[in-house]
């Protein structure tokens, strides 16, 4: 296992996880119902390219399929997968816990929580939605963390054990008032159940666009804060001592990481365990440096999010599984062990 | 560096420094210069003040009254990433985050130089190699941190505040993990730094015998006021110890040297 870990720790990690995700991606667009062989597809995006001369030669609904379908659904999956990994990564930096991750934490569901609140005003969807949706997930994912944090703080330290237990205090108490809101908003709600459980149930491209920046902004800021996460590993005090204003340092942190989360769960609703997963594998392949571990997991996550959609796609084919349950059902095992070798460690 | 009267001969100069925990008063009107070439040890019992003075001189706790000068400039008021220019800190070991290399660590102590996004240039490179030199952890730099002894982690934070390049260092109880022959080792080496490379050291130390072989002068803290200052065998007097360890003893003298030796009177 180790050495079968040290040889593909050989290649470069960027190419490698690009390749992963490249491969992730190109997968989750030609398997589905309807199987887009890979020379197709490559054509199909060429033909994109004005001045190549490519005569399509494939069936029409192809085109449908490809790129009003599956492409901007893959394409909102990779930002999901890599907005929850990045900021995964983050909080387990942050809070120096290896068992942080948004889920566990209860910013995604305090981010559902804001989201189905402000769903619940019935304000016409189309024109605030996708302003006000994602800004009231960022309000509800800072809010929970804020809480969760200053409920497991015990004088200056936070132990790991009780970080989590609160998370799934608070992510329990935003969830019931989650139900709550959605019985009380009768039908016209009853689609956010679907999405809430993961199951993605915008298409199209506008979502894509619309997370996009949020997105962006989200790890841009977390991947430029990699030295800050180094030096913070030393604990606050002594971040300080070497410079660092901690202070600053956390709340810039923070506020990106949620604001990631906060897109992720406004578009594609609470997936568990991804952002937990995929920066523990990452600094088991190479390393705890955050400078490279965040823009690795922003990656990996994105490609493992893909590969786990297409499960949830195919495995009951026709019929399509919550994407949050194929993730829980490979991250609980995930988190146990990972509990395990924590308490270890200690 | 611009050296005003006020500073002449100390880089470090603590002026009626009082600090207070959760309303308590610790620390009370301590007044201290740390000299420059020169370990300076600070000791006493344990609630003494120690640590808080050590926190409080090193910015994490904010001082109630009182001023702290490096080389003539006030530096209480400063943020971090200036303070940290002037002043270095070695905790006490087995606070090392495990996983990163012994090269990592030691570059951390570049923080200040190397902006947010924390890339290194020739000159942090060259700085982190010099101070695992002078600690003598250069053979260990590939290590991890984790798999290092008490001892070597403990020269690991000395290399990172030194790699920080800053003229005052700070030691917080570097010895108490230490078996005798790293205890000794290491404050040899502290010593040689103050003497070789000018640096202005304060250490807070435990052993009464061995800050008594290695430090060039002692400042005796008792219920957070500073209860005597000078030369070891100014400082350490039965009459001292006494009144502030409430312990008799007798003072001997070492064979070779003749610095004074504390021993409890039994």
């Amino acid at each position: 296992m180790t050495r079968r870990l040290s040889s593909i720790a050989r290649v470069p990690p960027f190419l490698l996880a690009a390749i992963f995700l490249g491969l992730s991606l190109a997968l989750s667009v030609m398997v589905g119902s309807v199987a887009i062989p890979a020379g197709t597809l490559v054509r199909m995006l060429l033909a994109q390219i004005p001045g190549l001369g490519i005569l399509p030669d494939w069936p029409t609904a192809f085109s449908v399929i490809v790129f009003q379908v599956r492409l901007p659904h893959a394409l909102l999956i990779l930002l999901t997968g890599a907005a929850l990994s990045g900021a995964g990564a983050a909080y387990q930096g942050l809070f120096r816990n290896p068992l942080a991750d948004p889920y566990l934490l209860g910013s995604a569901s305090g981010a559902g929580l804001g989201a189905v609140l402000v769903m619940s005003l019935h304000w016409p969807q189309e024109i605030f939605g996708y302003l006000a949706v994602p800004l009231a997930a960022f309000a509800g994912a800072l809010a929970a963390v804020f809480a969760v944090y200053h409920l497991a703080r015990e004088k200056q330290t936070v132990a790991p054990i009780a970080l989590i237990l609160a998370g799934v205090a608070v992510s329990a108490f935003a969830s019931s008032l989650t139900s709550y809101l959605m019985l009380q908003s009768g039908a016209e709600i009853r689609r956010a159940l679907a999405w809430l459980l993961g199951g993605s149930s915008m298409s199209g491209w506008l979502p894509v666009l619309a997370a996009l920046p949020y997105v962006t902004v989200g790890l841009g800021v977390l991947t430029l804060s990699g030295h800050a996460l180094n030096v913070l590993q030393s604990g606050e005090e002594q971040a300080r001592q070497m410079g660092l204003n901690a202070e600053r340092a956390k709340v810039v942190i923070l506020l990106a990481a949620s604001f990631s989360v906060a897109a992720a769960v406004a578009f594609s609703g609470i997936i568990g365990f991804i952002g937990l997963i995929v920066p523990h594998v990452a600094r088991l392949l190479w390393g705890p440096d955050y400078r490279r571990l965040i823009p690795l997991s922003v990656l990996g996550g994105a490609g493992a999010l893909l590969l786990a959609d297409l499960l949830a796609r195919n495995i009951i084919a026709p019929q399509i599984l919550p994407i949050g349950v194929v993730t829980a059902l490979f991250g609980s095992p995930f988190f146990l062990w990972v509990l395990r070798r924590s308490r270890e460690q200690e | 560096m611009p050296e005003t009267p006020l500073s002449i001969g100390f880089a470090l100069h603590i002026q009626g420094l009082t600090a207070a925990y959760n309303g308590c008063l610790v620390l009370e009107d301590v007044s201290l210069d740390v000299p420059v070439g020169q370990v300076t040890a600070l000791i006493g019992p344990n609630g003494a003040g120690k640590t808080t003075l050590i926190r409080a001189v090193s910015g994490t706790l904010r001082p109630r009254a009182g001023r702290i000068m490096i080389n003539g400039r006030e530096i209480t008021n400063l943020p971090p990433e200036k303070r940290a220019c002037l002043l270095a800190v070695a905790p006490q070991s087995g606070n090392l985050p495990g996983e990163f290399s012994v090269y990592q660590a030691v570059m951390m102590g570049r923080t200040p130089y190397l902006g947010w996004l924390g890339y290194p240039g020739k000159r942090d490179h060259e700085k982190t190699l010099h101070a695992l030199e002078l600690t003598e952890t250069l053979h260990l730099a590939r290590r991890r941190v984790a798999s290092l002894s008490g001892g070597e982690q403990q020269r690991v934070l000395l290399a990172r505040a030194l790699a920080q390049e800053t003229p005052v260092l700070l030691l917080d109880e570097p010895t108490t993990y230490l078996d005798l022959h790293h205890q000794v080792t290491f404050l040899q080496l502290v010593h040689r730094l103050a003497h070789q490379n000018n640096l202005a050291i304060l250490a807070a130390l435990h052993d009464l015998n061995l800050t008594s072989l290695y430090a060039d002068r002692v400042a005796l803290l008792s219920n957070g006021r500073l209860q005597a200052v000078g030369s070891p065998a100014e400082t350490l007097t039965p009459a001292n110890i006494q009144q502030a360890y409430r312990l008799a003893v007798r003072v001997i003298h070492h064979p070779k040297n003749g610095l004074p030796l504390i021993l409890p009177e039994a």
